[in-house]
Formats: C-alpha cells, structure tokens, sequence
C-alpha cells in the first residue's frame, strides 16, 4: 500500500454526510414526508382543497434535499403555492410557520434515527480512510442539525479533521448550500485552497454549492435517479458509488478539470463596488482595433465602461488624469492628438421585469458572476434576480469584440423567467444622456431616423476632428424583428434571447463611417451570430497555438499567463498607424500614448508569438519618423529623436509638469526632453525584428531607415570629452535621477544603436543598391556619415564595471547619499518621491531596473561576475516604483540562479493586475509588465537563447523551475517556423 | 425618481411616538414622497380630524393617507411595508413600550421599545429613528455617514448621498479605526485607508467615491470631506455630530440588536439627539476573484 502524499496534486476532501458517509437519506426523507402529509392533510381539510402527499424521491430531490431545513420548507411549499409566516427559530414545533414546522421535521427525524439507527457506506469509509493514509485532509460539511451527534452514534468523528454541521453554520453566520460558505469555510478550517480540494456531495443543492465555491473537482453521488440533475448543478464526475474511484482517479480528474477549464477562465462572482473599476480594467474585451472595458451590461452610474478605437485620439481634457487618478498633466496645448477618446458603452442594456429595474443597483439582486473565457476571447455575465413575490429571473449575458471582423462587436442577452411571467423591458439605446460630462471628446452629430430599428450614434471629437459612428441592431430570437427598445410578455418558465451587433467605424477608416457602419449592421441576419463568434473563436484557437505557455503541475500559473496573452493580443491591432499603450485600450491612465515599454518589454512577446504584429508596431514608428525628426530638432539635434510620450504623428505628447489634484502643485517632468534612450530602444526593436525575422522587406522599405535617422540623432547628441564621447543631461529609465550624465543603459543602447545603423547600411548597400541610393538621396546622407557613426560608437564612453564588479548607473551614482529603503515602500512609492523630486536626485535610490536592463536585455555581453555584483548592489535600492521593473529583476536573479528572488519577482509581476498589487489598474490593465512577465519566463528562467537552428532553452532551465512545476512547454516563432520549447522539471541544483 | 416615494410613521397614541411627526411631513413635502400614518386610536375618527388632531399642518394634508385602527403591533407595521410600497419608515425609538423596556433591560440594549426593536430588526426598508433625546432641527444641513470598509456600509453611504442630492445636502463622512475592537480586519483597512490620506489626499474621496457605483458623478459631489479619526467610534462620532453641526447620521448595520451587537449604535442613540437612518446590509454574494491560490 502506498503511503505519503506522493505525487498528489490535492490537498483535501470535504464530504457531506447524509447520503454520503451515512445512509440518513431514507430517515430524512421519511420524516419530511410524515411533517408534510400532515401538515397538507390539514390544511386540505381546512380548505377544502384535495390532498396531494409530498413525494418522497420526487420532492425530497427536488426541495429538501441537501438544504438547511427552513430553506428545505421554503422550498417545498413555494412550489405548491404555499406561504407562510417565517417564525423564529425559538418556535414551537406545533407552529404553523417555517421554522416552526422546520423544527418539527428535526424532531420527527430524531425520533427516527434513535428507533431505527443508521448505517454508514462501506465504500465512503474505505475512501476516507485511503486519503487520510495517503495525508489528504477530510472534513465532512453538513446542512443537518444533527450531523455532529449522528457522526457520535456511527463512531466515526475521527475520520474527518473538520466537522461543519447545521448548527456550527449558524453559530458562524454562514449561510446554507446551495450557496458555497458552508465548503468554503470548511476549506478555510482545513487551511486548503477551494481549488486545491474536491467536494463529494449527493444533493443538488450540494453540488451547486461545491461548483460555486470554484472547488478542484466537485463529485456527485447518485444513489437512484438524480445523476443528471447532480450534473446540471455542476458536478464533474457522477459516481453511484465512491467505491468507484480511487484517490489517484481523484486526484487525475481535478488535475485534468483544473488544466482544462479553472486555467482558462478569469471567474468573479459577488459584487465590490471598491474594485468594479480594476474588474471593469480586467474584463475589457478589444481586439487591438478597439476595446471595451468589462463594465456591467447593465451599467451604474458611477461604472466606466469606455469604449476606445485606436489611434483614436483628441486634445487634451484637462480633469482627466494621467497616470494616477490624483495627477493631472499638463503642457500639451492645443496639440489634437494628446488624449485617447473614450465612447460611450457599446453593451449598454438597461432592463426591467414589470417595472423593476434588473440591475445591481436595485435591492433584487441575489448572484452575480462573471467569466472571462480565455480560451475563445468572450466575456459571460450571469444575474439572477428575485423580485415580488421571490419571483426569480435569470440574466445570462455573452460578449466579445471580434477578432475576425474588428469592426464588429456581439452581445447575446438571455432572460430566463423561472417561476413567473412578466413583461420584461429591454432597452438597447446606446444614447448617454450625460455625454458631454462621460466623454468630453465627443460632439454627437445629427442623426437621421431613416430606420428606427437601428441604433445610429454619430460623433466627432472636439478638436482633432475625427468621426465615430456605432450602429447597433438587437433582434429578438424568433420574432423577425429588430428594435432598440423592447417590451416583451413572458410566460412562466420562458426564456426570452436577444441578440446585438454593435460595428465600429471611424473617419480613420474611411470617409463615410456612418454609411459604412450602418451597411454593415444592416448586412448581418439572426442567423449570422453563431457563425461571427466562430469565425472569433477560430481566430483565438490559432493564436493560442502559437502563444500559449503550458505549465504543468500549476494552473494557476497558466491562468494569470493566459490572462496576460489574453490582454496582449487584445491590444494589438496590425495596423501601422497605431501602437500600443501604456494601458492598452482598457483604461484611461497615460491618454492612450506609446511608451519606450513597446520595443523593450511588449514586442519579444510579438516577435516570438505573432511577428506580423511586431512588424505593424515598427512600422508605426516608420510612419511616425517625421513626428520624431522633428522632435529632435526642437531640441536642437540631428536625424530623428522618438518621442518619449507619442500618439499618431510622431510628436512628443509627453506632459512638461503633472499637477496634484489636491494641492494643486506641479511638478517638473524631464522625461519628454531627457529620456532618449527611447530612440535607441526602437533602433533595437528594428534589430530584433531582423534577427528574428531576417524580413528583407520591412529592412528594405523602413527599418534602415529608421536606423539610419536614429544614428544620425546620436552622433549629434553626443559631446566630444578629452577622449571620449559623451551623452550628457539624461534620464535613464530611473526616472528619479534627472539630468544625469553617461547615464550606463543610454550609453550601451546608443552605441549599439550606431552598430547597427552601420551594418544595415552596408547590408542595404550590398543587397538592394538602388534603394539604398534613393534612401541616401531622400535622406541627403553624406558618404562618409556611416563612417562617422562608427567612430562614435568606438569612441562613446560606457561605464564598465568598478574593482566590485558593480557598473556605475550614471556618472557619480556611487557617490550620491545613501537611503535606506523601508520595505514598505517598495511597489507602492510615497508621493513625496515626486514632491522631493530635488532631493531624490541626490539619493542612492532607484524607481526601476536602470543597469539591470543592460544586463538582461545583453546577456552574453556581461560576465556573470558583473551581473550578480550589479544585482546584489541595485536590487536593495530599488523600489519598483514602476510596473516594469518585477519582470527584469525575476529576469536577472532567474539567470543568476537565485530562485527565491526570481519567484517572489516574477509573481509580483504575473500577478501585477489579477491582484491589483500596485492599486491603480481601475485605469487600465498593464501591458508592458505582462511582456516583461513573459521575457522572465522565456529569458529567464528558461533561459532561451536564438541560434541559427532556432531557439534553445538553458541546459540548466530544468532545475530552475519553481516547486510545484513539473514542466514548462510553449512555442516560439523564429524565422518563419514554430519551434517547440519543452523543459521538464529537474532537481535544483 | 424619488428617493423614497412614500413614507410610513406608524403612531401608538404616545407623546414620544408623535415626535416623529414633524420630521416624517417635512421629509415627505421636501421629497414629494406620499405619507402613509398609521395612527393607532381607540375612536376612528373622519380623517381631517384625525389629521388636526395628530397637528399635521393643513398645507400637508394632500400629502398624507391616513390609516387608523386600534393598534398597530410590529406585524402590522411591517405587513403595511408591502401593502403601501412603503420605501422608508420614521418612528421614535421608543412609545408606549418604551419605559417598560428601559425598566426591563436598562443600558444600551434597553434603549428603544419593543415594537421598534422589531421594526429595525425586521425592515427590509430603512428606518429613520428618532433617539430618546431627539430634538427636532429642520430643515437639514449635513448627513454624516461613518464608513468601516464593510460591504454593507456602501449601501448606506448611497443611499446618504441620493438624500443629500434630494434635500440639497452636504455629506460628511467619517472613517473611525476603532482598535479596541480587536478587529484585525478592519484595522487594517484603517490604516490603510490613512496611508492614502497621507499620501494621497484626494485619492481617499476617490476611494470613497468608487464605492459608489450606484450614485450619478453629480451625486458623488454632494461629499463634502472624508474625515479620519481613530479611537472610541461612538465618542468620536458625537464630536462630529457636533463639530459639523450634523442633522442626520446616515448607519449602514447588520439589523441585530441582541445584547452584545450593535455596541456603537447604541451608544449613539443613546447619546444623541439627531435622527439616526438605519440601512441593513442586504446579505449578498462576497467578493471573489478566483486567481492564484484559489485554484491552486
């Protein structure tokens, strides 16, 4: 016999006890019957009415059955059309109210139990038993008031570690199954993860508490006619015994449940007003062309359900923030293009049943969960309301943004009306009638009524002058019809399905997108929806093909990375006159403008999972270049200098001061006029492209000369010292030091900028003569300025590392006053940083990866020496003031074998916005920490380095691996073919 | 819509329940709600009568819908709720039962009657509730609404701001960390809801205006300011009562009265003499995102 946990991948089991452990089921259902005969009997003489008995497998099930006892009566008398009075719980068992005869079931069974006795279930004994030896956990959970003197008479308390009956519930506050406190706090006591444990439950209401609960595995027992109820309510396995399964089939199917859904879904139930707007960030459903955040189908007041479309952008609104809901940037005139535009909600419904609003806002509400569905990019809502009369109406909503046609937005609304009829009201109207103060952007344009049944809203931003048309259609299942407004009689138990196109055209697009939207909304019939979300589907299913990462022995792990590709491919369209944002198109922080984050955190993901999109986000920076050569002439330089903060044209966008809300002080920002490594981090991207891609075309046509532009921009930003050349009055990527001089990572990326703006050069020169003469020639490139980069980069100064081995930030770091950082500072930095911003700059005190960056974005050019000299001296004073920096630190410590590091960093990073760790992803979801949560991984701890062949992991990777992996497998794209990358777990070393 | 479109003050035929009166008409004229009055009478009398009896002002009297019987046991109250779509109740804490109850149980948990006992337990509506030491100050000038960091405390700092809006009030809100407690939980909330404050001033009302979903930004503007204050919750309440010259304080609660809950609440109507509006928290689905450790 096996003993020890081995290999077992759960932690515990909690079972019910009546009709699992003891066989109480017959004892229960003969009492219920006797309370309710007699009690029917009664009451059919006193009315008159026939007597109809309470059936003892039929209404048991369906009623009694796993319940507390006074929601056992609620039940059972609500479906014959019986009320009455609540009671107390202190009621006499002769009292005709619910807790009263409640009581008197209780004492009918006890008299049962003590005449009558009971048997337990061999097998469940046999099962329990074999878990225990195995070191799995049992609890037995109970709705019964009993289970505890039962448990006493069979003898077997000692099997369990917790015992929850109905008594303990109610001493805890904890409601009854179906809802699933009674199993989660079962859970809480054993000390387990309801995702790490199995529910095994025989009663409907059972299960249903088990699969709410989000438990690992939820089994049902079927002891006679109930197995597909047991599965309508969610069981995952339906046994008729438990001598049918083993602990280890146990343990296979949670694994194969855990991998197969709980991994690819993204589930919220309950509601928080507090976090609806990081959830709102969480759940936006885009498509690179647009997004929308996840707000609620049915919208409160205060929910920010923004519609963007890419390169979407107006003037700046002045009390919109910038990155944080207190700052407020400032600086940018009456430049068009500062702000990305939020639209109204596209999903918007609002709807009633006889007058009653169904929303969150009304008191009538009772579930609420949502499902991001990773795996085919759509997004479920499910409501369930209880009006007069507990009449229960069921709102199961779909969503998504079409990957397919990215014009085209789908919405299914389904109205079940369990145990009623009712008029329900459903209006679709996309019409905001606070538009000016929700979207200041927008101006509506007048709209024609030629067709009632659609819902057209034309608009225009205020300034840049672009339109926006969304035209809507919603149509009722099997009435032919289309409306925006909706009033419906529902019968008892009908559901009622309505579906809408929503299409999304801008003046960007072309001419007309009115004309353009409403065709299209018009073109598609009922019929068409199912095909439209197959055809997203399709779209998901290949990119999940060449972009998910596996990682056995950890779902949760392969959740939060889905997740993370989810919102990555969401947010990049292969248009290249956009790129992405900060925050994607999930929220407003950062006005939608591009960052340097694009070509060093986001495009290795691209480059090695979808390169036709890394090609589109270079080629906006080729089609923005004009934007950036004149921004390097504003400030005084040669060639083409990227701005740091850009949006459609190229031009810096980037905030001269950000002003607190509340003081109303401002605050200098350097980072438009200082951080120019962002040029040289484009030149990179373009190299990286290259390499990966060897795309002769995209080199050809842009990438030579944007490293040509680039280079030219260097060579005249740098100053000639004594011996050598210098780039002096920077900010690195620590955005707390300004003005600093050689600051290490610009020098290194400058000079390797250079590099290789020469060798393209002479690539172009060899390869495609004549377009290298015409480039030359637009360009007006003197002969010898190749030349003349080369010697620069010789010559341009990059700080090598000190007798420690540690490289010097920038010129002088090592002798700036030392900070003692306190650890709560770290990810979550006071303002002051930002009021002191003079002092800051004179502290030994980093926001973010700065020399780390070189060390990781370079691997093979640093000895390991100098990377952990250089790690050991920077990683203390750091204080992630940034989302960025996680990722880079769990990239370096990662290759550096320090696994502690590596772990804690990388889960900062993977779980950056799923936790909401840095509080501000109510403005949008983080892109770039998702990429730098990715290159960790890849770079990292796999250790993945591009050889002619192909991509190959570290010999040592397997040995890197956190505890609970068994492997890691994932694919990457090199060079037009998918390489497989599989990496099993070996012993640390 | 209204806040409330009708209002119900049920009246035993003693002085203390009478007091609610005058608040109940003025609320309901300033809301356009419709005032149902359960006056409990040994002789029905015609209804303008009854009305001059009660002092109702004639100017009201179109407001009004008079119900008259010989007594009005906490069943009735409460089976009238659903019979007139009543949205709010204005009751004194204590009528004819009252002094009984302050003889029985003395103390806090003594402090209101028995009928109204059962009224706040058993509400599904609010309950406006006029403390023994009530003194009548109208119109209203401020709402106070302490906030905990508890679910159902949104409920009750919404419906505040919606009656600010309404009657053109200002909402002060206070966050009291009251560590005697023990409570661990809420604690922490505390300080962490006073790092931000410190750190980020303005961050806190938006902190606080994000629990409210359910108010218009408009709506949201009715908050004055968000105080934070540490120590004895109910002593520290008062001194805002006073300080801000408070009209109305504004209780999200869990609706149980037992000896050894609701300590705070007690203590306040116990001390006070501004109406209290009591909202239970509606027992709802928790929070949960099931990420990370959830799914193991």
């Amino acid at each position: 016999m096996r003993t020890g946990r081995g290999d077992l991948e759960f932690d515990a089991v909690l079972f019910d006890l009546d009709g699992v452990v003891t066989r109480t089921a017959s004892l229960h259902a003969a009492a219920w019957a006797e309370l309710f005969d007699d009690f029917l009997r009664r009451r059919a003489a006193e009315g008159g009415e026939p007597f109809r008995p309470f059936d003892p497998t039929a209404d048991y099930l369906a009623h009694v059955d796993g319940k507390p006892r006074s929601d056992g009566v609620r039940s059972f008398l609500a479906a014959r059309g019986i009320a009455l009075p609540e009671g107390a719980p202190t009621d006499q068992p002769e009292a005709a109210t619910v807790h009263g005869l409640g009581g008197r079931k209780d004492a009918l069974f006890m008299v049962r139990l003590r005449r009558d006795g009971v048997e337990v279930f061999a097998a469940t004994i046999a099962l329990i038993r074999a878990l225990r030896e195995r070191g799995v956990k049992t609890a037995v959970v109970s709705s019964s008031r009993n289970g505890r003197e039962l448990l006493r008479t069979v003898g077997i308390e000692e099997l369990f570690d917790v015992r929850l009956d109905g008594l303990d519930a109610e001493a805890l506050g904890v409601k009854g199954k179906p809802d699933p406190d009674p199993f989660l706090k079962g859970a809480e006591l054993l000390g387990v993860a309801p995702g790490r444990a199995v529910v095994i439950e025989d009663a409907t209401a059972g299960v249903e508490a088990g699969r709410r609960g989000g438990f690992g595995l939820v089994v049902g027992v079927d002891r006679g006619g109930n197995r597909e109820a047991l599965i309508a309510h969610g069981a995952d396995l339906v046994v008729a015994d438990l001598g049918e399964v083993s602990v280890d089939e146990l343990d296979a199917r949670r694994r194969e449940k855990q991998e197969t859904v709980a991994a690819w879904r993204i589930e919220q139930e309950g509601f928080d007003p507090a976090r609806e707007h990081a959830v709102e960030s969480l759940f936006t459903v885009g498509n690179g062309y647009l997004g929308v955040r996840g707000a609620l189908d049915t919208p409160l007041p205060g929910s920010q359900g923004d519609l963007f479309v890419a390169g979407v952008y107006d003037r700046k609104h002045p009390e919109r923030p910038y990155s944080e809901l207190e700052f407020l940037g400032g600086g940018r005139g009456d430049y068009p293009y500062s702000e990305l535009v939020s639209a109204p909600f596209p999903f918007r419904l609002r709807l009633a049943l006889d007058g009653e609003p169904l929303d969150l806002a009304s008191p009538h509400w009772r579930e609420h969960r949502r499902v991001l569905e990773l795996r085919l990019g759509v997004l479920h809502a499910h409501g369930v309301y209880e009006t007069e009369a507990d009449r229960r109406t069921v709102v199961r909503t779909r969503r998504c943004a079409s990957l397919d046609d990215l014009h085209l937005l789908l919405q299914e609304i389904t109205v079940g009306l369990d145990n009623h009829g009712g008029t329900l009201e459903l209006d679709t109207s996309l019409a905001d009638p606070d538009l000016a103060a929700h979207h200041p952007h927008l101006v509506p344009l007048e709209a024609s009524a030629a067709d009632p049944t659609i819902d057209v809203h034309h608009f225009t931003t205020q300034v840049s002058g672009l339109e926006m048309c969304l035209a809507a259609r919603t149509t009722l299942a099997g009435s032919g019809k289309d409306a925006v407004r909706w009033q419906v009689a529902g019968t008892i138990g009908e559901t009622l399905t309505f579906r809408r196109y929503v299409v999304v055209y801008t003046s960007r697009d072309l001419a007309d997108p009115r004309a353009a939207a409403t065709a299209r909304v018009r073109a598609l019939r009922w019929e068409d929806f199912e095909d439209a979300l197959a055809a997203h589907a399709a779209c998901w299913h290949r990119i999940w093909q060449r972009a998910d990462v596996r990682i056995a022995g950890s779902p949760a792990t392969e959740q939060a990375l889905r997740f993370n590709t989810y919102h990555l491919t969401s947010a990049a369209d292969r248009d290249p006159r956009v790129s992405v944002g900060a925050r994607a198109l999930t929220g407003r922080a950062y006005e939608g403008h591009v960052f340097w984050d694009v070509e060093i955190f986001k495009l290795a993901f691209y480059l090695h999972t979808c390169p036709e999109v890394a090609r589109c986000l270079l080629l906006y920076r080729h089609q923005t270049l004009d934007g950036a050569r004149r921004h390097a002439r504003e400030l005084g330089y040669r060639g083409a200098c990227y701005a740091w903060e850009s949006t459609v044209t190229g031009d810096d966008v980037t905030p001269t001061t950000i002003r607190l809300k509340t003081t109303g002080k401002d605050i200098p920002i350097f980072t438009g006029t200082q951080q120019i490594h962002v040029t040289a981090g484009v030149a990179h991207g373009v190299w990286r492209y290259w390499e990966a891609t060897r795309d002769r075309d995209f080199l050809r046509d842009a990438g030579v000369e944007i490293l040509v532009e680039t280079a030219r921009f260097w060579a005249s930003r740098a100053t000639r010292g004594p011996r050598s050349y210098h780039l002096r009055g920077v900010v690195g990527p620590d955005e707390y030091h300004h003005s600093v001089n050689d600051n290490a990572y610009t020098n290194w990326m400058a000079r390797v900028n250079l590099e290789r703006a020469v060798e393209a050069v002479a690539w172009l020169q060899g390869e495609f003569p004549p377009a290298w003469g015409a480039l030359a020639d637009r360009l007006a490139l003197a002969a010898d300025e190749p030349r003349a980069w080369a010697a620069v980069a010789r010559d341009l100064y990059c700080p090598g590392p000190n007798a420690q081995g540690v490289i010097e930030q920038f010129e002088g770091f090592f002798d700036l006053e030392d900070y003692p950082l306190p650890r709560e500072e770290r990810f979550k930095a006071p303002i002051s940083r930002l009021f002191d911003w003079d002092r800051i700059n004179r502290l030994k005190l980093i926001k973010q990866a700065d020399v780390l960056m070189l060390l990781h974005l370079f691997p093979e050019a640093f000895p390991r020496e100098v990377v952990a000299a250089s790690y050991r001296y920077y990683e203390p004073i750091t204080d992630h003031g940034s989302s960025l920096s996680p990722g880079i630190h769990a990239a370096v410590a990662a290759r550096l074998g320090l696994r502690e590091d590596a772990e804690r960093y990388w889960r900062e990073s993977l779980w950056l916005d799923l936790s909401d760790v840095m509080t501000n992803s109510a403005l949008g979801v983080h892109p770039a920490c998702m990429g730098a949560t990715w290159q960790a991984l890849v770079l990292g701890v796999l250790g993945v380095r591009f050889t002619d062949a192909g991509p190959v992991a570290d010999p040592g990777a397997g040995g890197r691996l956190p505890a609970k992996w068994r492997a890691v497998s994932l694919a990457l794209t090199w060079r037009g073919r998918l390489h497989r990358v599989e990496v099993a777990r070996e012993a640390s070393r | 819509m209204s806040v409330f479109a009708s209002i119900l003050v049920p009246l035993d035929g003693s002085r203390l329940a009478a007091r609610s009166l005058g608040c109940a008409t003025w609320l309901a004229a300033r809301l356009g709600a419709r005032l149902h009055i359960l006056s409990a009478t040994p002789h029905e009398l015609p209804a303008r009568e009854e009305a001059a009896r009660l002092l109702v002002p004639e100017e009201h009297w179109p407001l009004i819908t008079l119900h008259q019987g010989p007594a009005y046991p906490e069943g009735a109250i409460l089976a009238a709720l659903a019979r007139y779509d009543i949205g709010l109740i204005v009751m004194s804490a204590g009528g004819q039962t009252a002094e009984a109850a302050v003889a029985a149980e003395p103390g806090p948990d003594g402090i209101v009657g028995h009928v109204t006992r059962a009224i706040i337990e058993q509400s599904p509506v609010p309950v406006l509730l006029l403390p023994p030491n009530y003194r009548e100050s109208l119109p209203w000038e401020r709402t106070l609404v302490p906030v905990s960091g508890e679910v159902g405390v949104d409920e009750a700092l919404a419906l505040a701001v919606r009656l600010a809006n309404a009657l053109d009030l200002e909402v002060q809100v206070a966050h009291v960390a009251d560590v005697d407690t023990g409570d661990e939980g809420l604690a922490a909330r505390a300080r962490y809801a006073d790092a931000l404050h410190h750190e980020y001033p303005r961050q806190l009302d938006e902190f606080v205006s994000r629990a409210l979903p359910h108010c218009s930004p408009e709506e949201c503007r009715r908050i004055e300011e968000v105080a934070l204050c540490h120590g004895d919750a109910a002593g520290e309440l008062r001194r805002l009562i006073e300080r801000k010259r408070v009209s109305i304080l504004v209780i999200g609660w869990r609706g149980q009265f037992m000896t050894g809950r609701a300590r705070v609440l007690k203590q306040l109507i116990q001390a006070i003499t501004t109406p209290l509006l009591l909202v239970r928290a509606t027992a709802r689905m928790p929070f949960r995102l099931k990420v990370g450790e959830e799914i193991g």
